[in-house]
Formats: C-alpha cells, sequence, structure tokens
C-alpha cells in the first residue's frame, strides 16, 4: 500500500520534472510564495478599499478552484496526456495489471494529491502571503491561514471526485441535476446575495473557530471522498460520436488564404474538445468582465490613473490565453512526418490567434463606446493591439507549442513575469503622466515582431 | 533511392545509431529488422528529415536530407510508429487535412478508396481520439500513400492490424513496389520481413550488423530467425 503511494509521487515528480527540469520545477514553489508575496504587499495600496476580510474570501474561493482543477486534471489525465504524449499511463489507471483493487489505487491517489499540492500550492502560497502581510502590517495567524486554504483545497478536490462519481454511474443529466439542486435551494430559500459566500465553512473556520465549524469541513472532504471509493466507476460512459466534415466547409468559408486548413482545424480543436467554445468565455471573458465591474473600485485606490488604459493593457495580456488553447489540443509529433516545420505550425497558431482576437477586440471596443471616450478610440485601440501582440509574442518565444506546460517551469515563468511586468506597469504610467503618451505603445509592435522571429529560429532547431 | 553515409545519432552518452552505411534501390522493399532499442525508429527519423543526426550523411531521391528536410519529406510518405493523428478532426477531415498540407487537389476519390480498401469507410466520421489502435494505423497508411510518393516509409506497419487488413496492407505494398514504388519498412516481427522484403538490414545497438537482399547466400537455407538470432546474440 505504502509502495503505491510512493511511487505515486515519484510518478507525480518524475512526469513534472521531465517537462520542466528538476530544478526548474523545483523552484516552482518558490516563485509562488515570491508571487504571493508580491500580492500581499500590493494590499498596502490596495487596502484602502478592500478590507482584509474581503480578501479572505478570494484567497479560499481560490483555493477551492485550485482543488477541484487539480481533481478534474487528475481524473481528465489520461485523456489529456495521451492526446499531448502519445500512449502513456499512469499508476492510477493500472488497476487492470497490477494486483491492487481500483478502490485502493484511488485512495493512494487522493492522498497523494493532497499531499503533494499540499507543497506544492498551498504552503509557499501561504506562507508568501504571510510574511507580506507582516510587512505591510496586515496580520494573519500563519497556521490558522494555512489549515483553512488547506480544507478549501481539499473541499474542491473532494467535490470534483464526487462529481466524476455521479458522472460515471448516472450519467451526464444526472450530473447536471446535481448541480442545479444547490442553486435551486439557495433561490427558493435564502436570498442570493454576496454574503452568502461568506458561508463557505474553511472561511467561517477562520474567522469564527469552532469545534462544530472544523467538524463540517472535515465532512465535507471526507463524505464526499469516501462515497467517490465505494462507488468508484473507472471506465466513464462514453459515446463514439458521428460528425459531418467541418473542415471542407470552413476551409471553403477561408477561401484560398494560405493557412485556412491549419485554422479549420484549430476551430474544430476549440469546438470539440471538453469544454467547447465556452472555455474561451470561461477563461477570457467571465474574468474581463469581472475587470471592468471592479476596476473602478480598484482604481479608487491610484488616483488619476485611467480606467480605459488599465482595462485596454489587462484584455491585452488576457488576450495571450487564447494562444494556450490553441496549443492545447496537439503537439508536434502529430505533424512531424508532414513537411511543415516547427515555426509553420507556430505561424498557424498565430493566424488563428490573431482571428480570435476579434473578441477581445470588440470588448474593448464595448467599453470605449460605453465610456463615451469615441475621441479616444485609436489610442486604445492601438494599446490593447501591441500589449496583446507583444504579451504572445514572449509566450511564443519562451513556451512554443508547449505552452501550458512549460510555464510550470520556475525559471520560464518567472522570465514571462519580468518580460512582461515592467512595460505594462511602464505604458499605464506613462498614460497618467499623459494620455497620449499611450501611442508610445506602437514601439512594441515591432518588438513583437522581432520576439516571434527570434522564436521562430529558437523552436525551429527543436526535435522531437 | 537512399544512400546512407557513415550515420550517427547520439543522444548524451547513448550511441542510438552508430556509423551506419546503408543503400536502398528504386523498386525495392527494403526492411530494416532489429530487436526493440536497436535504434531502428531513430534511424528511421534521420531518413526522414525528422531528427538531425550526429554526424553522416543521407540523400533520398537525390535530395540531400540534412540541407533540405522538407523537400525529403515533400517527397516521401511516412508512416510513424505512434500513430497520433490530431484528437478532434474526423478520420475523413484528417486526410482531408494532410492533403491541404502536401497542396493536393482532387483528392476525395483516393480518401474513399482507402476507406473502402482498409475497410473503415464506417469510421470516417468518427474523430481520431475515438479510433481505434488498428483504425488510426489504417488512417496513418492512407495518409503516406496520399500524394502518391515513389518512396514510402513505415515504422512497424502492421502491428496493430487484424490478419485480413495485414493481408490487404501487404499486398499494397507489394504492388506499389512491382508498379516502382520503393518502400522500407522497419519491423521486429521476422516472418513480415521475411513474407515481403526483398532487402533487408539488420541493426543491433546502433550499428549495422547486416545488410542484403533476402536470398543472399550468407543467411542460405536457416530459417531467417535463426539467423537474426546468431547474429544479435
Amino acid at each position: 500500500m505504502f509502495a503505491l503511494f510512493r511511487n505515486m509521487i515519484k510518478e507525480e515528480w518524475r512526469m513534472h520534472s521531465s517537462f520542466f527540469g528538476s530544478r526548474g520545477f523545483a523552484l516552482f514553489p518558490v516563485v509562488i510564495t515570491a508571487v504571493s508575496m508580491l500580492l500581499s504587499l500590493s494590499m498596502a495600496v490596495f487596502g484602502r478599499i478592500i478590507s482584509q476580510t474581503e480578501v479572505l474570501l478570494g484567497l479560499h474561493y481560490l483555493f477551492l478552484f485550485m482543488g477541484s482543477m487539480i481533481g478534474g486534471f487528475g481524473l481528465m489525465g489520461r485523456e489529456i496526456m495521451n492526446r499531448r504524449f502519445g500512449q502513456i499511463s499512469l499508476l492510477a489507471y493500472c488497476s487492470r495489471t497490477l494486483p491492487v483493487s481500483e478502490r485502493v489505487i484511488f485512495s493512494n491517489f487522493i492522498v497523494k494529491d493532497v499531499i503533494y499540492y499540499f507543497f506544492l500550492y498551498v504552503l509557499p502560497f501561504t506562507a508568501g502571503f504571510a510574511a507580506g502581510a507582516v510587512l505591510t502590517g496586515w496580520q494573519y495567524p500563519f497556521f490558522m491561514l494555512l489549515t483553512t486554504l488547506f480544507l478549501s483545497f481539499c473541499i474542491g478536490l473532494s467535490l470534483v471526485f464526487l462529481l466524476s462519481t455521479i458522472y460515471a454511474n448516472l450519467g451526464k443529466k444526472a450530473l447536471f441535476l446535481f448541480l442545479l439542486i444547490p442553486g435551486v435551494f439557495l433561490a427558493i430559500f435564502r436570498s442570493l446575495s454576496i454574503f452568502n459566500l461568506y458561508a463557505l465553512p474553511p472561511l467561517t473556520f477562520y474567522l469564527e473557530p469552532a469545534a462544530d465549524m472544523l467538524a463540517i469541513c472535515l465532512a465535507l472532504i471526507l463524505v464526499p471522498s469516501i462515497i467517490s471509493i465505494i462507488f468508484l466507476k473507472v471506465d466513464y460512459p462514453q459515446s463514439q460520436k458521428h460528425y459531418s466534415n467541418g473542415f471542407l466547409k470552413i476551409t471553403g468559408k477561408l477561401g484560398s488564404y494560405g493557412y485556412s486548413h491549419f485554422m479549420a482545424k484549430d476551430c474544430l480543436d476549440l469546438s470539440r474538445s471538453e469544454g467547447g467554445p465556452g472555455k474561451i468565455v470561461f477563461s477570457l471573458l467571465v474574468p474581463v468582465a469581472l475587470v471592468w465591474l471592479f476596476l473602478p473600485q480598484l482604481l479608487k485606490a491610484v488616483p488619476g490613473m485611467d480606467i480605459l488604459v488599465v482595462f485596454a493593457v489587462v484584455v491585452g495580456m488576457m488576450a495571450s490565453t487564447m494562444y494556450n488553447w490553441l496549443t492545447e489540443s496537439d503537439m508536434f509529433s502529430s505533424y512531424s512526418f508532414l513537411p511543415l516545420t516547427v515555426p509553420d505550425v507556430m505561424k498557424s497558431k498565430l493566424n488563428s490567434y490573431s482571428l480570435l482576437n476579434v473578441v477581445p477586440f470588440a470588448v474593448v471596443l464595448l467599453a470605449v463606446l460605453q465610456a463615451g471616450r469615441l475621441q479616444d478610440i485609436f489610442h486604445i485601440i492601438l494599446l490593447f493591439t501591441a500589449v496583446s501582440m507583444y504579451v504572445v509574442s514572449v509566450t511564443v518565444y519562451l513556451t512554443g507549442l508547449n505552452t501550458s506546460f512549460t510555464l510550470y517551469s520556475a525559471g520560464t515563468f518567472a522570465t514571462y513575469l519580468l518580460a512582461i511586468g515592467p512595460v505594462v506597469l511602464g505604458l499605464i504610467l506613462l498614460a497618467q503622466v499623459n494620455f497620449h503618451f499611450v501611442l508610445a505603445s506602437a514601439v512594441l509592435v515591432p518588438v513583437a515582431v522581432y520576439v516571434l522571429r527570434a522564436s521562430f529560429n529558437k523552436w525551429g532547431g527543436w526535435e522531437i | 533511392m537512399i544512400t546512407v553515409k557513415n550515420l550517427s545519432k547520439h543522444f548524451g552518452n547513448t550511441k542510438a545509431v552508430d556509423g551506419v552505411d546503408l543503400e536502398i534501390k528504386k523498386g525495392e522493399l527494403f526492411g530494416l529488422l532489429g530487436p526493440n532499442g536497436s535504434g531502428k525508429t531513430t534511424m528511421i527519423k534521420m531518413l526522414t528529415g525528422q531528427i538531425k543526426p550526429t554526424a553522416g550523411e543521407i540523400s533520398v531521391h537525390g535530395v540531400d536530407v540534412l540541407a533540405r528536410p522538407l523537400r525529403a519529406k515533400e517527397l516521401t510518405g511516412i508512416v510513424p510508429e505512434q500513430e497520433n493523428p490530431p484528437s478532434f478532426l474526423t478520420a475523413e477531415e484528417y486526410l482531408y487535412f494532410v492533403a491541404k498540407i502536401r497542396k493536393l487537389e482532387n483528392f476525395e476519390n483516393q480518401c474513399d478508396w482507402w476507406f473502402s480498401y482498409l475497410d473503415f469507410a464506417e469510421q470516417r466520421d468518427v474523430l481520431c481520439k475515438d479510433l481505434s489502435r488498428g483504425t488510426r494505423q489504417k488512417l496513418m497508411l492512407a495518409q503516406a500513400f496520399l500524394h502518391e510518393p515513389e518512396l514510402v516509409v513505415i515504422d512497424e506497419p502492421l502491428i496493430n492490424l487484424d490478419p485480413l487488413m495485414q493481408r490487404r496492407a501487404k499486398d499494397y505494398l507489394k504492388g506499389y513496389v512491382k508498379k516502382g514504388g520503393t518502400v522500407l519498412i522497419s519491423t521486429h516481427i521476422l516472418e513480415i520481413a521475411r513474407e515481403i522484403c526483398t532487402g533487408m538490414a539488420i541493426i543491433y545497438k546502433g550499428k549495422l550488423v547486416f545488410s542484403g537482399k533476402m536470398d543472399d547466400p550468407v543467411i542460405g537455407d536457416r530459417p531467417l530467425e535463426d539467423f537474426f538470432l546468431e547474429l544479435v546474440n
């Protein structure tokens, strides 16, 4: 039993370190600590508009979300791995070949995830945040914060395991109904308000420590996990769907454009992979909408800052996440035997990225119109376009076609932050001096082109 | 058709391929044999311009593969060892995608013929990720021949196919060679090599230990398995 657990930990570590190098990955918690410390230090500025309780609310939900993401990746891991790296398997999926029951394997898998990610994310983040708070004078009891963030993380993880068990045993409709129930109850018996969010048990326990609340937290972790283990089902319901030839239709619409076939493929990848086009909405439009809602409040802390400038910069940065989605569905080995180079595939992804940029472009345009600042439209659109181009060029240079995995390397992530942070902050500060100075962002366009050319040279010699 | 001189590929201290000289003539169905991990796939990847050798020269169709790997890939059909067509295209869409990359026109009938010949027309509208390994291998075979190349290089050609489809694939390869094509297959299944190949090379621990015709006097009347084991032991 312990040998299985130990080997699962080894496997997880080796999988990550094979992507990013042992040292690069070992330093990742250090980067997490540094980032959370910076976040905590920024409260010296934002503390005027946000309370300590609101910060705690955000942190606990962040870890709840993180737990569910990691649980989801763990469960879908085999499919994702096979798609990107060919036929590989993990110990978690070896019940058919090892003389160990599925329940024993799954129990080990849960414990492994909890311990591994405690040291990878929860502990470094809490340490950095608490250390920063000491400097700003905001006091957080370290062990209490560590405990409740960890509880949030575990609740997220165990809830996803429960959801996957429901899906595996009862199908998609049952899962949808299960997700609908809490919403219906909330709507009937309680008024839906922001204050309901404070009912998250780990947060309540942090604010008012009591044994019964701790028991509720533990129950929320243990009950779904135990149910998942009892009703464990490894084979998920799968149906072999049939599709009409969408490739032909899309290439027909794009005409003789040189990259039309790649763009058609990207379009089909996005629409047919897990989450469909909704993942762009979730990863881009939802955060953008939140930024637009909260930006006026945040900017009260820094008087004189132009809301549209900050919004255009933030949307430009967020737009680059779409490149990540475009590279998510395949890797170069799918093309290496065809008359194509790595830069050919990168260029095709950048073409699709440019097309997808219509979405954030429209968002920025709407924001300008809503703000009633039509006279500034050229400045703002230029700023958005230049930032989007620059950030994606840095992403391409640093990560090539393996964006989501490579950014986990501590060195790469730190370089990414250093290459982007000072530039975007500089632009925001320039605009604060004089709005017309945002035209200086035009310089980023040739810089982005230069960085992209360097990327093609860098990744052109890449071997599979 | 293929000329290889002093070809080597090192991964750190490991010599995956070590000083190989080889010549494959036009119209041959040539087998590259060797045990698992002997360097066959590395050799195939170098010959098809997928990875750069540490040292040596490769010429395919008179094209210097090191200098012009893309040209070599244009002229060659390749079936890689791990069949991983893009996940979210259907089998038919994948063939159309490859046809577009290879700048082919009027390829639809050719695709239909392959779906019919390898008996997977019913899966033509199924996503590649949902196809069985055998069907993926059929798809990869079809994409390699789509542009009717003069040379096709296949890494483990029949490993996932059922006996009926193995027979069809072997028949196709033999007919293709008769019409003037050249095929290089890499395999560790000796029966396949014995049955369909006209020439062969045996590679062991990265070194070439034999190269010649299937009826080479050195082999004599011995079963190919005995000859192979003698060399690699």
